[in-house]
């Protein structure tokens, strides 16, 4: 009996069946009943959301984080990874049987044949050491070698280059002299010459990705690799994805969040990327191919841009430039503003960018 | 206190013990914290119709009081719950009564009832704990389930209040 | 006063709809704002508090990498374990009578919970403090 709430209940429904047929009809009865029957099933544990899905590849010399959401997503992640492995397999001069390799082998004495991707990528590396005034050099190699930095980072040996070194790898750095045939081959004059596309690499791989996983109809994705970071339209609750921008003073700490804009990049360039270490002074790996030297005018620059690529070139650019050479620069490309950080924690900003950061909660 | 009223509050606290004791040694059929069939809160209707607020409140303590003794929970956590659904629930039919007895017949001051017992106990329930998500979670299912058991003991009083003979002169609006 | 078949007043359907309609209000702000909104159910970093006599005796942050572990949690009855793993957090045993807190299903959505009364333990799930940024560009 009071399993089923009693005769009472029975009765109940009785008269309730009835004046609710008084009230106007079998609705307001159906209704009761699905209110109870709602009350005393209970409600749905969880409710099907988008959930970002998160793929973590290493690539390019770094980990490469992408997020994306959808139907498609775990399709478009596939894809997306792939763009990377194909960049490093050809770009990147560390890979044995890469195109760039292979150049920087031959260099002195026979041309190479590279594949279209590569011809842009240099393409526009070379176009900015031309707006950059020789800032950004992608034949800077032999300056990085010289420092140490070579390709694995654990091997990097902590010392001080001689005057004689630099002056020797000096020699070799001018990408004026970089030919690029018109039959789309590319040609280093010198033996020792060599091409390092770092500088651009990543930011190339991220466009590239965030192209195929509009392809493959992602709403929403966040690409980061090693902190040239590319957003494509929002987080699943409809809120834009926001990045963090590291505070190049202080290593665990984030200084600033910047909300992103459908397709918008951000990219950083700093002096706590990679660095050596002699006698308590740093030694970034980013050098200014004029001196020789590491590049010590800022602590950190961040591009903010529509373009990934472009962004990564300017980042690296600015770096070595300074902000205000940099600022210059900046000005004749469309919607790219920066902050940069000096060494003694002043930060500064060009066009709208200082309204657009928002102080850690 | 006149004899017979005397005499039918304590007969009415005597049912009431044993309808509470008739529900606790009953599986629970229905697993949420503070959700009870309020069997008991048929004996208050009645006494809230005959002799009105106080009363009841009388006979509701007594009913919590002496029901714990046996079994076994006096100043016990199931104690105090179910003095605070019972208080709370007669309070608010008691209340109920004075303010819309008018238009509202024992059904409707049971469903009263039974939501502010439900309420009640919640509210204990989560001081306990310690949580005020508690309330969120389990606020719509408890005021639903408030219904069905309202409706059910309201409509038993009823009942027995309308048996002839049985209140003559005591009930009415 | 209308009075309907059975001794109904018009007063009594008032006051049972307006419970009932109460009773789906509530629901549905449990919906939108509370335990049972979707934004709080996808959220990083939840956690599960675990409370003996309204104090938290033990704090579990859920994630995918969680081993399954039993927590004894004791109480005035006697002790209540609890088991954490990445599904969620549930009840397993507890010296209760009607054993209602014991079901197999585990909990994990911020906002829900499950109570042993009897014995003072109570599981909860937290929202995690969500990060204020998605990524961070270095």
């Amino acid at each position: 009996m009071l399993r089923d709430k009693g005769p009472g209940f029975a009765r109940a429904s009785r008269v309730w069946g009835l004046s609710a047929l008084r009230a106007g009809g079998r609705v307001s009865l159906l209704l009761l009943a699905l209110a109870v029957a709602l009350a005393v099933t209970g409600c749905a544990d969880s409710v099907v959301v988008a959930t970002p899905l998160k793929r973590e590849i290493y690539a390019l010399g770094t980990i490469v984080t992408i997020t994306a959401y959808g139907p498609e997503a775990e399709r478009a992640l596939d894809l997306a990874a792939n763009e990377f492995r194909s960049v490093e397999r050809t770009m990147s001069r560390f890979a044995p049987d890469s195109e760039v390799a292979e150049i920087n082998r031959q260099a002195g004495s026979r041309e190479v044949e590279v594949s279209p991707a590569t011809l842009e990528v240099l393409g526009l590396a070379l176009r900015y050491g031309d707006l950059s005034g020789g800032a950004l050099d992608v034949t800077v190699t032999p300056l990085m070698e010289a420092w140490g930095f070579g390709g694995d980072e654990h091997e990097e040996v902590a010392r001080l280059p001689s005057e004689a070194e630099l002056e020797e790898a000096r020699a070799l750095v001018d990408y004026r002299r970089v030919e690029v045939r018109a039959d789309g081959k590319v040609f280093l004059p010198e033996a020792g010459m060599a091409l390092d596309l770092g500088a651009v690499a990543k930011g190339y791989a991220v466009e590239r990705a965030a192209a195929t996983l509009r392809e493959a109809g992602v709403r929403g994705a966040l690409i980061n690799a090693g902190g040239t970071v590319k957003g494509i339209g929002n987080r699943p609750d409809g809120r834009p994805w926001r990045v963090g921008l590291q505070d190049p003073l202080r290593p665990e700490e984030v200084m600033n969040i910047i909300s992103l804009a459908d397709g918008e990049a951000v990219v950083t360039s700093g002096d706590y990327q990679r660095f050596i270490e002699v006698d308590g002074r740093r030694y970034s790996h980013i050098i200014d191919p004029a001196t020789g030297y590491p590049a010590e005018r800022l602590a950190s620059v961040t591009i903010v841009g529509g373009d990934a690529f472009v962004a990564d070139a300017l980042s690296t650019a600015v770096f070595v430039m300074g902000f205000e050479d940099g600022a210059r620069l900046l000005s004749a490309e469309r919607g790219t503003e920066m902050v940069a950080v000096t060494k003694d924690g002043q930060k500064l900003t060009t066009g709208g960018l200082g309204a657009r950061l928002e102080t850690v909660p | 206190m006149d004899s017979t009223r005397l005499a039918r509050l304590s007969m009415l606290a005597a049912m009431g013990i044993a309808l509470h004791l008739l529900e606790a040694s009953l599986p629970n059929p229905v697993p949420l914290p503070g959700a009870k069939l309020g069997l008991a809160n048929i004996v208050v209707l009645i006494a809230v119709v005959w002799y009105g607020t106080r009363d009841a409140l009388k006979v509701t303590l007594a009913r919590c009081l002496l029901s714990s003794l046996v079994i076994g929970s006096f100043l016990g956590l199931a104690f105090w719950i179910s003095l605070a659904g019972g208080l709370g629930a007669t309070l608010a039919m008691g209340l109920g009564r004075r303010w819309l007895g008018s238009h509202l017949s024992v059904v409707g001051l049971s469903v009263i009832g039974a939501t502010a017992h439900n309420l009640g106990q919640l509210g204990l329930a989560a001081v306990v704990i310690g949580s005020g998500a508690v309330l969120w979670y389990y606020l719509p299912l408890l005021l639903a389930v408030g219904v069905p058991s309202g409706l059910a003991t309201g409509l038993v009083a009823k009942a027995l209040l309308e048996r002839p003979g049985a209140t003559a002169a005591e009930s009415g609006p | 006063m209308s009075k309907f078949r059975g001794g109904l007043r018009a007063a009594d359907v008032a006051i049972t709809l307006a419970v009932i309609v109460l009773a789906i209000g509530a629901g549905l702000a449990a919906w939108l704002w509370g335990p049972y909104a979707p934004s709080a159910a996808a959220g990083d970093g939840r956690v599960v508090v675990v409370r003996a006599e309204g104090q938290p005796v033990l704090t579990v942050e859920l994630g995918p990498d969680l081993e399954i572990e039993r927590h004894d949690v004791s109480g005035p009855l006697g002790v209540t374990v609890v088991e954490i793993g990445p599904e969620g957090a549930r009840i397993l045993e507890s010296p209760c009578r009607d054993k209602i807190c014991i079901r197999p299903a585990p909990i994990n959505n911020p906002g829900q919970t499950v109570v042993c009364l009897p014995n003072r333990v109570s599981v909860e799930i937290q929202a995690g403090r969500e990060p204020p940024f998605d990524t961070v560009s270095y």
